[in-house]
């Protein structure tokens, strides 16, 4: 049963996602909004929208998009990206994209996980119990944890002997996690249970019945009826009142899950340098083993914060494969000119070295848009598009990548690239001009219809990218770039601080932001509390007034009056290039 | 003309708005202002319905109370098709009733606890949430029992007929009650059915959904 170890879980019938609906579920503490476009695939959100929050599952299905009720933005079935805002009709649309969460349709039920680190393994090893023909009955919601369900039904398992036409001291049960199968010895009718943990201390029971007789109405009734009184409904569902205003919370996961969540991750942890290894001449990688032994969720294209031995806070991108769950992989180069962070990996951490380390969101992610993704690496920019391709090539998705280095000695992580089995196009020692064709060509015969481009690497590579795909017709939304180290033109900061000083005006609270660190994570890190919902740049939640500072403005809230006026800031997603920026908070 | 003493947010009047517009009936609002105003309580208005209670609808010079009532009254009259109130089949009246005696039950659960969150009424909104979701549960199973039989509405019918207009309003506004749905899937699938009915209106809180 690999299926249900890889954390699959029941979340709905197939038959209670019909066209046109929207279906409303939870999982863990987090609510999805499921619906099947008119195609027949399923989708599983988050039940937020980006822009306001309202629930999603208020909106409506159009058959290939879902529209919010709140202000008629619409996102697209596969990608949930954003394709309409009604109050910008002729520009392009929002940035904002639902969180989208793996799901599969199988044996009529619908599952989904939250974990997303190992989306790439295949869920055809799902086995049912017999071969027998099958249908849903009834699910049954109960007020009570998941395995509290469980050993209820476990216990009470002779009740359920009518419903596979057995005798009631014949009754077999056999429980493999919240999946439980029931048998009989005389009876070829099998029944297999799905226990959906909704809430810490609240559960659904889906149930598929398997038998060769036309199932009778009267087993379907009958089976309703058991649920009722084992798990005493009525009165438990007095405790189904939490989900009571519209506007949906942030709550992420419960604790209820046993794996670490993205929200954990988010908390430092610590880890020790288990290996490290000279990729090139002015690269090496390092492996960092989490010491509390938990499974890291792998996003491609995430990043490690990462103290340094010598106290610098420095992001690198994690190279991980998605089953390599249990170290870290980074890579890092030893800069000449390096502010200190690298070059203190570089000298200070040793084998044995314990480093202080957080997983911030994940900026560069892939889309799951069905588009092949177009993989541009300029050296050490390798890493996040090369955890990119180990992710592609084990979900058998298709990719290119070309990767640009000065040498066949400075092609960092062969060894990987070739254990991943990942195909690449080297492109060695070009110049200037050279780059600026090869790159030129590459764009031209590609097409934008069918292809994402990821690019990282020196800015000025990155910078030429932009501009060539969007000479090559690429919509901004399909430029997925990353910036690797300090824009050459941003103010040199001083060596102890980070890229620049906040400094809370009401409180005098001083602290430092880091290159590439998000400006509202670094004030909730120090202590001040500012509201945020969609982290995007797009929900205008987190709206701050600014005192005093140059701001850099990345979000699609504040109107161009408000970003010049330079009073205003967007913190999840702005920052500044002045020495300070003062809040004025 | 017709004549219906109205109050928006109110879930029994809107499910007068409702079928007047399914059977596409012209009629005549006369707002009466439940909140703050209390004007259902006022002299005025109670020498319309001693009651004091919304709605009420007049037609010529009768005045009918109860929105049930009312139901009854503008299906039997005035529906041609003779489905919405389905006098030709009898043998399913007595569960058209029964629904309707339900929504009665949805008036003193659902509708009291928003009530209290909308309108601050001292009423115990926990208690009357327990109870809607008593009713809940009844229905949905109902719902989910009908739906294996082909039949997407309250009554074994093909269509749909005025107690799933009298049991509609007060669930589709459940959410500001601070009752969530989330456990009631053939409630929700109900609830779009319902919407899709040609002449389905909304009101405030009431949102409408694709129409294929």
């Amino acid at each position: 049963m690999d299926f249900f170890n890889q954390g699959w879980q029941a979340v709905a019938c197939s038959e209670d996602l019909p066209l046109r609906h929207v279906y409303q579920a939870q999982l863990l503490g987090q609510e999805l909004a499921l619906w099947r476009d008119d195609s027949g695939a399923v989708n599983a959100w988050e039940n937020r929208c980006p822009h306001r929050g309202l629930r999603l599952s208020l909106g409506v299905n159009t058959g290939d998009q879902l529209k919010c009720q709140y202000h008629g933005w619409k996102y697209e079935t596969g990608s949930g990206r954003c394709l309409f805002v009604p109050a910008h009709r002729n520009a392009t649309p929002s940035t904002a994209c639902v969180r989208q969460y793996p799901c599969v349709e199988i044996d009529g039920l619908v599952f989904v996980k939250l974990d997303k680190s190992d989306e790439a393994q295949t869920s055809n090893d799902y086995q049912p119990p017999t071969r027998l023909p099958s249908t849903n009955l009834r699910s049954t919601p109960a007020a009570m944890a998941a395995d509290v369900a469980v050993r209820t039904i476990m216990q009470a398992r002779q009740s359920l002997a009518p419903v596979i036409a057995a005798q009631p001291d014949s009754v077999e049960i056999q429980a493999n996690g919240l999946i439980l199968d029931l048998g009989g010895t005389e009876t070829p009718d099998k029944l297999r249970l799905f226990v959906q943990p909704e809430s810490a201390t609240t559960s659904v029971v889906h149930a598929r019945l398997y038998t060769a007789t036309q199932t009778s109405f009267a087993r379907k009734v009958a089976f309703i009826h058991v649920m009722e009184e084992l798990l005493s409904l009525a009165e438990q569902c007095t405790g189904l009142s939490q989900n009571a205003k519209i506007i949906a919370t942030d709550t992420g996961h419960s604790s209820a899950q046993p794996q670490p969540t993205e929200s954990d991750s988010r908390k430092p942890f610590t880890c020790t340098v288990v290996a490290r290894e000279i990729e090139t001449p002015d690269i090496t990688s390092f492996w960092l083993k989490p010491d509390d032994d938990r499974a890291l969720i792998i996003d491609p294209g995430m990043h490690a914060s990462v103290v340094t031995p010598a106290g610098f806070i420095r992001q690198y991108s994690v190279v991980n494969a998605p089953d390599e769950d249990r170290a870290l992989v980074i890579g890092v180069k030893n800069e000449p000119d390096s502010r200190g962070g690298s070059r203190s990996m570089h000298l200070d951490a040793a084998i044995g070295t314990k480093l202080q380390v957080t997983l911030p969101a994940n900026q560069f992610r892939l889309n799951s848009d069905g588009r092949t993704a177009l993989l541009i690496a300029g050296g050490v920019g390798v890493t996040p598009l090369l955890s990119m391709a180990l992710h592609l090539q084990q979900a058998g998705r298709p990719y290119k990548f070309h990767y640009l280095a000065r040498s066949t000695e400075h092609l960092a992580f062969a060894e990987r690239l070739r254990n991943g089995d990942i195909s690449y196009v080297p492109h060695l020692g070009l110049s200037v001009d050279d780059t600026r064709q090869t790159l030129y060509h590459l764009l031209q015969d590609t097409d934008p219809a069918t292809h994402d481009i990821y690019v990282c690497g020196p800015q000025p590579m990155i910078d030429l990218v932009i501009s060539l795909a969007n000479e090559a017709g690429f919509p901004v939304e399909q430029i997925n770039f990353e910036y690797f180290g300090l824009a050459t033109n941003s103010s040199k900061p001083s060596v102890t601080s980070g890229v620049y000083q906040v400094i809370i005006k009401s409180t005098g609270k001083r602290f430092s932001v880091e290159a590439g660190k998000p400006l509202l994570q670094a004030c909730l890190e120090n202590g001040v509390n500012i509201d945020y919902s969609c982290e995007q740049g797009v929900c205008g939640a987190c709206i701050t007034k600014v005192d005093d500072g140059e701001l850099v403005h990345s979000d699609v809230y504040l109107s161009s009056k408000e970003k010049e006026s330079g009073k205003l800031i967007m913190p999840c997603v702005s920052g500044c290039t002045s020495k300070t920026l003062t809040l004025d908070i | 003309m017709l004549k219906l003493y109205d109050y928006e947010l109110s879930g029994n009047c809107f499910k007068v708005r409702l079928m007047l517009s399914i059977l596409d009936l012209e009629y005549e609002p006369h707002l009466i202002e439940f909140y703050p105003g209390r004007e259902h309580k006022s002299q005025e208005f109670l020498r319309i319905n001693p009651l004091g209670q919304l709605p009420v609808l007049q037609d010529g010079d009768k005045l009918l109370r109860d929105s049930q009532a009312i139901l009854v009254y503008l299906a039997s009259n005035f529906d041609s098709s003779r489905k919405w109130y389905p006098l030709d089949t009898v043998e399913v009246l007595g569960e058209v009733q029964a629904w309707l005696a339900f929504a009665d039950s949805l008036t003193s659960s659902l509708s009291a606890a928003r009530l209290h969150e909308l309108f601050m009424y001292e009423i115990d909104a926990d208690k009357c949430r327990a109870q809607a979701h008593s009713l809940l549960t009844v229905m949905d199973q109902h719902l989910w029992i009908n739906r294996q039989r082909n039949h997407k509405f309250l009554c074994p019918l093909e269509h749909a007929t005025v107690a799933d207009i009298a049991c509609f309003p007060y669930i589709a506004l459940a959410d500001e009650a601070g009752v969530s749905l989330q456990n009631y899937p053939s409630i929700r699938i109900w609830l779009d059915e319902v919407k899709r009915i040609p002449g389905f209106t909304v009101m405030s809180g009431i949102f409408p959904t694709d129409q294929q």
